[in-house]
């Protein structure tokens, strides 16, 4: 199978602390990657480097095989991200924040009437972004996400905060995009429960360092689809 | 760099941050020519010394619309550094700049972008105080005793490319402090430390002989220049300014680029 994502020895230090250690890892294409691991783990920090926006301390990654600054800047064109906060303009409408998105990627405004219905906010009209909930605001900026087409996507705890309601519409959504577009995504939650109906792949994540990395199947096959049963059985093990 | 372009443009012009601080430019001017025009005699009258002050008024009275170049780059720069640190800081506060880098822009294109649209937004502050200051001026103050139009021209125009400098150090600062705060105080205090540098090289500007090495740098750096920029009135004062702004310009795009391009973003 094809990889979107893959790391090699992929570290990040901030000073004498290691966020990421030596973290090797492949997201491959068409999967829903869920990344899982307790705060301050290294998953928004890896994230974070495939995003572009911190630079590593050793080690490489390949997005769509691309490991070069100019390979991976056409390769990022390719990709959507959400990183802990959805990253919008809060005095601006949806459709004023998706316009000025469109303009950053140089696309279509013709495309927005369809992102935002997509996530459900095409009835929001004049309202500002400041005054949307904590779940609107969560499908805006995955909306911000979505404009650009990607064909991978890097969700940062996509449902933290959200009501029972935007859970399900978010994963619905995920759903959809993965199934009918071929969406590839990594996601990081700690919504275990939530995670493994979505997850067909897994990465396990502790003090910076990948601890396992499996497909959703053997999760199924050795804790009967219990996600939460299977993390702590292995954190217990890796502890021993 | 001009999807780039075009997007921090569309978010200029829906801030109304920006109109307030373009209508605050064309305020301030009529203010001056308000006082100056209505409050000369009262000044002279109350000054402990009158005959200095009315011989300084004089001054002004013969350059009454190139004087105000001084006030461009002071009063209009300080409002483009706040509208450079507020463009560039918000970014980061509600996290947008990411949108960029993750959509594959390089760093490189994304600090030039936001120079272009902070040089631009001083330009526009600049233009709104020299309108609004000649809509006024002219009437009250008439065209002064000793004024030409290419002396004018020149030193709006110098006036104009010392905010240039200035929008390019508030704009390193804002990308570099990485927060809207850090920013304001930053530009704020670099904006009063160079006025404060300007009140101590006006005081010495007697004791200082042209040409001299002291001279030189003085005319050469920023405080020096808008401290020239109130007493020199020859083209060759322009032709440094000139070229200073684009050795400050160049010199502070480069250094805040290569940082920028080192910088680990939240």
């Amino acid at each position: 199978m094809d990889t979107i994502l893959q790391t090699r020895r992929l570290t990040k230090t901030y000073g004498a602390v290691n966020a990421l250690d030596s973290v090797t890892m492949a997201v491959p294409k068409g999967s829903i990657y869920g990344f899982v691991g307790k705060n301050g783990s290294g998953k928004t920090t890896l994230m974070r480097i495939v995003a572009g926006l911190v630079f590593p301390s050793g080690g490489e990654f390949a997005l769509y095989g691309q490991t070069k600054k100019s390979g991976l800047l056409a390769a990022r064109k390719r990709m959507g991200a959400v990183i802990e906060t959805p990253a919008i303009f809060p005095n601006m409408t949806a459709r004023d924040n998706l316009k000025a998105q469109c303009r950053v990627i140089g696309c279509d405004d013709n495309k927005i009437g369809g992102i935002l219905k997509t996530v459900n906010l095409s009835g929001t009209g004049d309202k500002k972004a400041k005054n949307f909930s904590l779940g609107m605001k969560q499908r805006l900026g995955i909306a911000m996400a979505l404009i650009g087409e990607p064909d991978f996507l890097m969700l940062d705890e996509p449902i933290n905060g959200l009501d029972p309601e935007g859970i399900v519409e978010t994963r619905e959504l995920l759903l959809r995009l993965n199934k009918e577009r071929g969406v590839t995504i990594l996601i990081s939650s700690h919504i275990l429960s939530e995670l493994s109906r979505l997850a067909t792949h897994y990465g396990f994540i502790g003090e910076g360092r990948l601890i396992e990395e499996t497909a959703a199947s053997e999760v199924e096959k050795q804790a009967a689809g219990n996600l939460e049963e299977y993390f702590m059985n292995m954190i217990r093990s890796s502890v021993k | 760099m001009k999807n780039l372009i075009r997007a921090d443009f569309f978010r200029l012009f829906k801030d109304k941050i920006f109109y307030l601080l373009i209508g605050i430019a064309a305020l301030l001017p009529i203010a001056a020519n308000a006082l100056f025009y209505f409050g000369y005699d009262i000044m002279v009258a109350q000054s402990p010394d009158a005959e200095a002050l009315e011989k300084a008024l004089k001054f002004v009275k013969a350059f009454p619309l190139s004087l105000f170049a001084f006030e461009i780059s002071n009063s209009a720069g300080l409002l483009a550094v706040i509208a450079t640190a507020l463009h560039v800081g918000r970014e980061y506060m509600n996290g947008t700049i990411r949108n960029k880098i993750i959509a594959g822009h390089s760093r490189t294109a994304v600090y030039g972008s936001a120079f272009v649209v902070s040089a631009t937004s001083a330009l526009i502050i600049v233009t709104a105080f020299i309108v609004s200051m000649l809509a006024l001026g002219i009437p009250l103050q008439g065209w002064g005793a000793e004024e030409t139009l290419a002396v004018c021209l020149r030193q709006y125009a110098a006036g104009f490319l010392i905010t240039l400098a200035a929008a390019a150090a508030a704009n390193m600062s804002a990308i570099l402090s990485r927060g809207i705060i850090a920013s304001l105080l930053i530009n704020l205090g670099v904006v009063f430390g160079l006025t404060g540098t300007v009140s101590i090289i006006t005081m010495l500007w007697d004791s200082i002989s042209m040409p001299t090495v002291a001279g030189f740098f003085m005319k050469t750096l920023y405080a020096g220049q808008l401290a020239f920029i109130y007493d020199d009135f020859t083209a060759g004062f322009f032709l440094t300014t000139l070229s200073s702004t684009a050795v400050v310009v160049a010199g502070i795009n480069t250094i805040g680029n290569i940082v920028f391009n080192r910088l680990d973003l939240n």
